[in-house]
């Protein structure tokens, strides 16, 4: 059988099986309005919960990225991937913790803003939170795109577009609900070709082999990936990267919807923060550190660099994969936990949109009267459209590097978190202060990233300056101003749709 | 780093993973029995 005939045979059994599951998820719990559509009746326990989440943070990038950060920084490659990818989860989980707390009919983090700052600093993360579900959801298809075009020879577009389209009509049909279902078997999946592959993969190769081509790639300067701290976990050149990985990340996990839907849809508080830190810490957590190790620095103790047995070190872990297993069951196996990785990321990022447009944008825009029926119908109508939209976009960028649309990415979103943060924590942040710092914060960003000439530094600070001096505004104009926001008024915060929330967060 | 640290280091998020595995894998299968469970009795009910 031709390589291009298994690629696609994959596509239409996962087709298949996703809009299957969708179809039973749907029939099986019929949707009772729009917080059963939306927050999953609010209900779900700890352990599906930490399935879905830690699946959803896994991207094709956690595996390939992980890998080839490996191969730059040697061991300490996926530890910093790791630490930088999981601290915003840290900030995340205390904030929607106090959300549910302090607004427990919250369905969205837009809703949050609306109430704490009004309509023209909501309309931004409204714009802002769309703007991460785009290049979420992009992202995976392009990588998609890009694994099924390399590995299979199927036409690029068709690879980014197919498993788009699959995600957009199973969240569409089933909502939240059949988005967390899915994530759960795709956790099996994913995880137990992990704990199939690794051992063997470190059988085969060979621990002292490992050990004496990193020695070689630490001591020798003819080694095409000389890097004399490849053995060292306190490479700066890493921890650098770590650092970046974390601010990119701050914007894409505290603006993404799709994770709020998730702790919203949890049972209890409890639940929350349990299924939160074990899904990232113990389930998440080994996935980057592993492709790191096993993929990236396997790849490059066998003296395999760039120009020297792969044209680019991304490869890594596809190379090692298809060398172990060899090219037809190393193939395969690769090709489905890419597939499954940005599958469910995509449909965790358009859950969110769903969430967004039928909860705080239909009835406030296109009808004012509009009831939980058609309010649905519209969340299911706008996650086929902006699974189109996202799939036609992915389909365009064949040959663009997305290291680009990355580090604008991390500049991007990572200025309107500190007005997100310290408006949940401090009554003196106002809307005007909000809207100035996330002015101050990009523009700051990107003048740092144009101006300064080392590209490395510009990427580095530019972040930082995104991040950092938006707090600096919000500070020094709270100290300065008179204005004060009551907290309380967000208890009795009532959304138009019926939203059933537990006597122990009411 | 020495060979037994590496060893370690690798054989370790190996025994992490499998940790995390059981640990997030065993409730959510037995979350989902009792959810299809609590589904079906209703209907019937």
């Amino acid at each position: 059988m031709s390589s291009s005939i298994v690629g696609y045979l994959i596509l239409v059994v996962f087709a298949f099986v996703f809009i299957g599951i969708s179809s039973l998820v749907s029939k099986k719990f019929p949707v009772e309005g729009v917080d059963d559509f939306v927050a999953a009746g609010r209900g779900i326990p700890f352990g599906i919960i930490a399935a879905s989440v830690m699946i959803s943070w896994v991207w094709t990038t956690t595996i390939m990225g992980a890998a080839e950060a490996g191969t730059w920084y040697g061991v300490s490659g996926g530890f910093n991937y790791m630490w930088g990818a999981a601290l915003p989860f840290f900030v995340f989980i205390p904030m929607v913790l106090h959300l549910r707390k302090i607004m427990p009919r919250c369905t969205t983090f837009t809703e949050f803003i609306r109430e704490r700052f009004g309509n023209k600093v909501a309309n931004l993360f409204f714009i802002f939170g769309f703007a991460v579900v785009l290049y979420v959801v992009t992202e995976q298809g392009v990588g998609i795109g890009i694994v099924f075009n390399t590995m299979f020879g199927i036409p690029y577009w068709v690879g980014a577009i197919v498993p788009i389209m699959i995600v957009a009509i199973y969240i569409s049909r089933a909502g939240l609900r059949g988005s967390i279902f899915n994530d759960v078997i795709q956790f099996f999946i994913v995880c137990i070709i992990f704990v199939i592959c690794i051992p063997i993969i470190l059988k085969t190769i060979g621990m002292d082999t490992i050990y004496d081509g990193l020695q070689d790639v630490v001591n020798n300067p003819d080694n095409p990936n000389y890097n004399p701290e490849a053995l060292s976990m306190t490479s700066i050149a890493g921890l650098k990267y770590g650092l970046i990985a974390a601010i990119v990340a701050m914007g894409q996990v505290l603006l993404d919807q799709g994770y709020y839907s998730k702790a919203i849809a949890t049972a209890s508080q409890k639940d929350l923060m349990k299924a939160y830190i074990i899904g990232t810490l113990l389930g998440w957590a080994p996935i980057p550190v592993l492709s790191g190790n096993v993929f990236g620095t396997s790849l490059i103790s066998l003296g395999i660099g760039e120009g020297a047995g792969v044209s680019s070190l991304s490869e890594a872990a596809p190379y090692i994969m298809d060398m172990v297993f060899g090219t037809g069951i190393g193939s395969l196996l690769f090709v489905l936990m890419a597939f499954m990785a940005g599958m469910t990321t995509g449909g965790n990022g358009l859950a969110g949109a769903q969430a967004l447009f039928t909860v705080d944008f239909y009835k406030r825009v296109v009808k004012k009267d509009a009831t939980e029926k058609e309010q649905m119908a519209f969340g299911k109508k706008i996650t086929i459209a902006i699974g189109l939209l996202v799939a036609i976009v992915a389909s365009m960028l064949e040959g663009v590097s997305l290291l680009r649309i990355d580090i604008f990415s991390g500049i991007l979103f990572a200025a309107p978190t500190a007005a997100f943060i310290m408006g949940m924590l401090w009554k003196k942040v106002s809307p005007a202060s909000a809207i100035v710092s996330m002015i101050a914060g990009l523009g700051g960003g990107l003048i740092a990233y144009f101006t300064i000439s080392d590209p490395d530094q510009a990427q580095f600070i530019g972040n930082l300056i995104a991040l950092v001096l938006p707090y600096l505004v919000l500070l020094v104009w709270g100290a300065f101003s008179k204005y004060e926001f009551d907290f309380a008024k967000l208890k009795d915060y009532r959304p138009s749709q019926m939203v059933h929330v537990s006597d122990e967060e009411v | 780093m020495s060979f037994e640290a590496l060893s370690i280091y690798y054989w370790g998020a190996y025994l992490w993973i499998i940790v995390g595995f059981l640990v997030i894998g065993i409730p959510a299968i037995k979350e989902f029995i009792g959810i299809i469970r609590k589904k079906d009795d209703k209907e019937e009910g």
